[in-house]
């Protein structure tokens, strides 16, 4: 999107250099399949106005802290510990003492989605992500339960 | 606000517009400073002032709310605005792509599809097109 000024001097935004026959040359337009972007685009541009810039940072800063808390208990349960010890943002990699597609099915009965089983890149390896939308007591319980198989 | 003021324009150090979650874990060492990003080019807006610039916005927009709409392509047709409602249903938005396929099967189930009830009583039951 380029700025511009009209004839007054007013600002005015235009989208540049898009040959695409939606906007040019409409009349002859022959192919219109495509998606619309737009809706999402918007969805992003409030999110982000609304968080501004100490609020994106404070969410990060709650996934991350949020994330390494949950990484931290996990890894001290017996059998399970983290694949690897690289800094990370917000998802982690871990070890089971069995199978995450079992793991997952007894936090599927207590009502919770468990992580990504990647059992056939990692033995036993399951990927978990924790954000801003998770609580300590989500993240105690979800803990609680690991400790019990 | 002037009529041609971007959110930059009316952006204030220190303003939000929401409510963040509060911090309820304790802290963990932060990466390695050189890993972190400085400055973010986003404004500091109120959730009033965020408002009243995307309702202004919404304003200028022509759609079918405010006059007749020819069809046009794909992306110009009208999508019937319940569309935007099954997205935004509890359960339904926040579904992963990757989640196991017995927690989201139903989603696919044509049952659930025709039980849905919504605001607009007649176009309960509609198969539209892609």
């Amino acid at each position: 999107v380029g700025k511009t000024a009209d004839v007054e001097g007013r600002p005015g935004y235009v989208m540049t250099m898009v040959t695409r026959e939606q906007y040019i040359r409409r009349e002859k337009a022959i192919s219109n399949i495509c998606t619309s972007e737009a809706l999402m685009a918007l969805a992003a541009a409030v999110y982000l106005a609304a968080v501004g810039k100490g609020g994106l940072r404070r969410i990060a800063e709650l996934c991350y802290h949020k994330a390494h808390y949950a990484a931290r208990a996990i890894s001290k349960l017996k059998g399970y510990s983290l694949v690897f010890d690289r800094p990370f943002f917000k998802e982690f990699a871990i070890s089971c003492p069995l199978a995450p597609s079992k793991i997952n099915e007894v936090l599927l009965h207590e009502r919770i989605i468990g992580g990504l089983d990647i059992s056939h890149m990692i033995d036993y390896g399951m990927l978990l992500c924790v954000t801003e939308m998770n609580t300590k007591q989500e993240i105690d319980r979800l803990v609680e339960i690991l400790a019990s198989l | 606000m002037r009529k041609h003021d971007l959110l930059p324009d009316i952006s204030k150090p220190g303003k939000i517009g929401c409510t963040l979650p509060e911090l309820d874990v304790p802290l963990a060492e932060l990466p390695p400073e050189e890993l972190l990003r400085k400055e973010l080019e986003l404004p500091e807006v109120s959730e009033g002032e965020l408002v009243r610039y995307f309702t202004a916005l919404s304003k200028m927009n022509y759609g079918v709310d405010t006059g007749f709409y020819p069809l046009g392509s794909c992306t110009m047709k009208y999508n019937p605005k319940w569309h935007e409602d099954i997205p935004r249903l509890p359960g339904f938005g926040s579904t992963h792509p990757l989640q196991a396929q017995e927690t989201s099967i139903w989603l696919r189930s044509p049952a659930w599809m025709l039980s849905l009830s919504f605001p607009w009583p007649e176009h309960t039951v509609s198969l539209p097109a892609s």
